[in-house]
């Protein structure tokens, strides 16, 4: 019982791993948007990030 | 063939002689001992009464032994502190003699060894010592002063005016068997092995229906000379001491009026057997009757543990036993060889199995109920000696005269209750047995096995994964940081395409900076504008000396992957930071797009992930062990790196 449990994990773990790289899933601090304004190309100082954390000016402390 | 036959010299009755070596006989009509003289007889005493016996074998009866029948033509009756035990004098076909002993249902078959080289002296065989005889290893079972008893039939030497004589039984491994018959002078030694009555294939047995016999079914009733309470004697001449039920006093079974061994037992320690005395059991086939019980005990570092201990029996195979303790049960039986001494640090071996020490102790009798093949006293006491080899166990128990070895092997309380058709319940076990199977063991193994084929899968795929992705430099571009030339404001880079299917894409940046600091706020675009991903990236890169020892953090260079961006074409919006205080330093700077790069870390993350299950399976093996090594002699130590740690 262990073990086919343990097999039907593996192979559901190792499917997934290869799934993943294989549609370049994974984990990361990307934000994703929708609908980009064309005007961008034009105006690129008019684009604002949609990563919030850090808002669209990076302020270091060193 | 042709039998011989003469007249006895006493009555004139004709004597037939089964066995042409046959040196002596006895008249079946007048009993009187002859000694033969080629056809000549001479009397030399006489039989008297032979004593009652348990067996079934008689004159006559035939049987095989290794494929060779015989018939049996003589015997000799020895008494011993257990009772009475027959040497059988057999004629094999073959024309050579041979001895079957049948002591207590234990069987064994011997031949006298013709030139055994000196025997040691009788006085010098200790229980348990081992002893070399005749090229083979032995250790002594025991050493018997037994009293001769009687003779009848054919035998291959005089033998009608012993005493008292001594034997040393010698146990070999496996089921060899040797006994020192001290009756002569010098020693006989006769070497040969254990048998079974199944082995035996005995034929023209006595009828079982008179004089008892192994199979009897009637039960000797008799009263307690002390409470008057009606007593069963379920083995007949077997038993030796009988526990009364009612006031558990100790009788002997072997005298008529029961003469009472011990008045009384401890009130406190009388115990309900769960199997009630006289019950049949079904194991495997045979059918096994629960006829005596005892609550026997250690007492380990102050802490006194007790276990009972039933007697079964079976009219062909003996005597058997089960324990329970803490509701865990074993069957026992105790074995006709003994374990090879030396199997590993302080084990044995037996059957090839190699059994750990596991504990030494005192066990103590503390109370009986029932009938027992021997003389059995509350506080009687052995030298106990445990060895384990899930789910067996070996045990050896030494008193003075004795040494014996038994194997238990754990049994689950539910076949002890279909066995014995319990009507309550018996209590689930509690805590880990000495030799209980480890219910874990063998799971990591498994596990593990498992993990090395996910490991090979995992190796393949990523294989696979490196050698099939596109890993396309799609885009590059050299820009510098300057406040003098303008370039420090945002900018979108010239249209890329992303091309395959949906799968990540790489964007690098590697910069000049030293000991400063830059931050790129990075969108990948779409070039119809329908999605985006925004990402920042700080790049530091800082070095220098500190207190003569020199020192670097960060890196001019760092690379950010966006996951699953679908095919198409896109840009890269970058608006690049750096410290106010460098502002007007300028700097250079790459920045590389890759579409479809592998990576390493998922299928780690996988394997690492898939590790868990056999390490943690393991680790609950060893759990289940250090609970049972916890009980013992030598148990583990998280400190100790010893020979006890195994």
């Amino acid at each position: 019982m262990n073990r086919i449990l343990y097999i039907m994990l593996g192979v559901i773990v190792l499917a997934g791993t290869a799934a993943a790289e294989w549609r370049g899933w994974g984990p990361s601090a990307v934000t994703e948007v929708k609908d980009v304004p064309r005007t961008v190309r034009n105006n690129p100082g008019s684009y604002r990030p949609h990563y919030a954390f850090f808002g669209s000016s990076y302020r270091r402390g060193k | 063939m042709t039998e011989r036959t003469a007249g006895c010299p006493n009555c004139g009755a004709e004597i037939v002689f089964r066995w042409s070596g046959a040196v002596q006989t006895s008249c079946p009509a007048c009993g009187s001992v002859l000694v033969r003289h080629d056809l000549d007889l001479t009397k030399v005493g006489s039989v008297g009464d032979v004593p009652p016996s348990m067996s079934r074998i008689q004159l006559g009866t035939e049987g095989t032994y290794n494929r060779l029948p015989f018939v049996v033509v003589g015997r000799i009756i020895y008494e011993y502190e257990r009772g009475h035990w027959s040497e059988w004098h057999i004629r094999l076909a073959d024309s050579s003699s041979a001895w079957l002993s049948d002591a207590q249902t234990e069987y064994a078959i011997t031949k006298q060894v013709a030139s055994p080289g000196t025997l040691p002296p009788a006085d010098t065989y200790r229980p348990g010592q081992p002893v070399a005889l005749h090229g083979a290893q032995y250790s002594v079972g025991s050493v018997t002063r037994a009293l001769y008893s009687g003779v009848e039939g054919e035998l291959p030497f005089e033998y009608w005016d012993k005493l008292q004589v001594i034997f040393v039984d010698l146990k070999g491994t496996a089921n060899a068997f040797a006994t020192v018959d001290f009756s002569e002078t010098p020693a006989m030694l006769f070497a040969g092995e254990y048998v079974t009555y199944d082995d035996l294939h005995l034929t023209n047995l006595r009828d079982e229906s008179i004089g008892g016999g192994p199979r009897a079914t009637s039960i000797k009733g008799l009263n307690c000379p002390q409470c008057g309470a009606a007593i069963e004697l379920r083995t007949g001449a077997l038993a030796l001491s009988v526990a009364c039920p009612s006031c558990a006093a100790i009788l002997d079974a072997q005298d008529p009026n029961l003469a009472i061994l011990q008045e009384h037992q401890e009130r406190s320690g009388r115990v309900a057997p769960k199997i009630p005395l006289g019950t049949t059991g079904n194991f495997a086939g045979e059918r096994w009757q629960a006829i005596g019980f005892q609550v026997r005990g250690i007492r380990v570092g102050g802490t006194e543990y007790n276990w009972r201990e039933y007697l079964l029996w079976n009219a062909e195979r003996g005597f058997r036993y089960l324990t329970e303790y803490d509701g865990h049960w074993n069957e026992v039986a105790v074995l006709k060889g003994a374990p090879s001494e030396g199997g590993g640090s302080a084990g044995v071996a037996y059957n090839g199995e190699q059994f750990k020490h596991f504990q030494s102790a005192v066990a103590t009798t503390q109370f009986a109920l029932g009938e027992f093949p021997w003389q059995l006293r509350t506080g009687d006491h052995v030298d106990a000696d445990d060895y384990i080899a899930p789910p067996h166990m070996l045990s050896r128990e030494a008193s003075a005269d004795e040494v014996t070895w038994s194997l238990s092997t754990y049994t689950a309380p539910q076949r002890i209750a279909e066995a014995f058709k319990l009507t309550t319940p018996l209590p689930a076990p509690h805590g880990i047995f000495a030799n209980q199977p480890n219910p874990k063991a063998g799971v990591a193994r498994t596990l593990l096995r498992a993990f090395s084929v996910f490991t090979l899968v995992a190796v393949a795929l990523m294989a696979a994964r490196f050698a099939l992705a596109r890993n396309d430099k799609v885009f590059t571009e050299n820009r510098r940081y300057s406040v003098s030339s303008g370039d420090t404001a945002a900018f979108v880079t010239r249209v890329f395409a992303l091309d395959g299917h949906t799968s990540n894409v790489e964007v690098r940046i590697d910069t000049d900076l030293s000991n400063a600091w830059a931050y790129f706020n990075l969108a990948l675009l779409a070039e119809d504008g329908s999605v985006g991903y925004d990402v920042g990236r700080e790049v530091s890169n800082y070095a220098g000396v500190d207190g003569g020892e020199s020192w670097h953090e960060g890196s001019p260079h760092d690379k950010v992957v966006l996951p699953a961006v679908p095919p198409g074409k896109y840009y890269l919006r970058v608006d690049p930071e750096r410290d106010p205080a460098d502002v007007n330093t300028p700097f250079s700077y790459t920045l590389s797009v890759r579409r479809d790069v592998p990576r390493l870390w998922p299928f780690l993350i996988a394997l690492l992930l898939l590790a868990v299950p056999p390490v943690l399976a393991y680790f609950r093996e060893l759990a289940f062990e250090f609970g049972r090594w916890k009980e013992s002699d030598h148990p583990w130590s998280t400190t100790d790196s010893g020979d006890d740690d195994e």
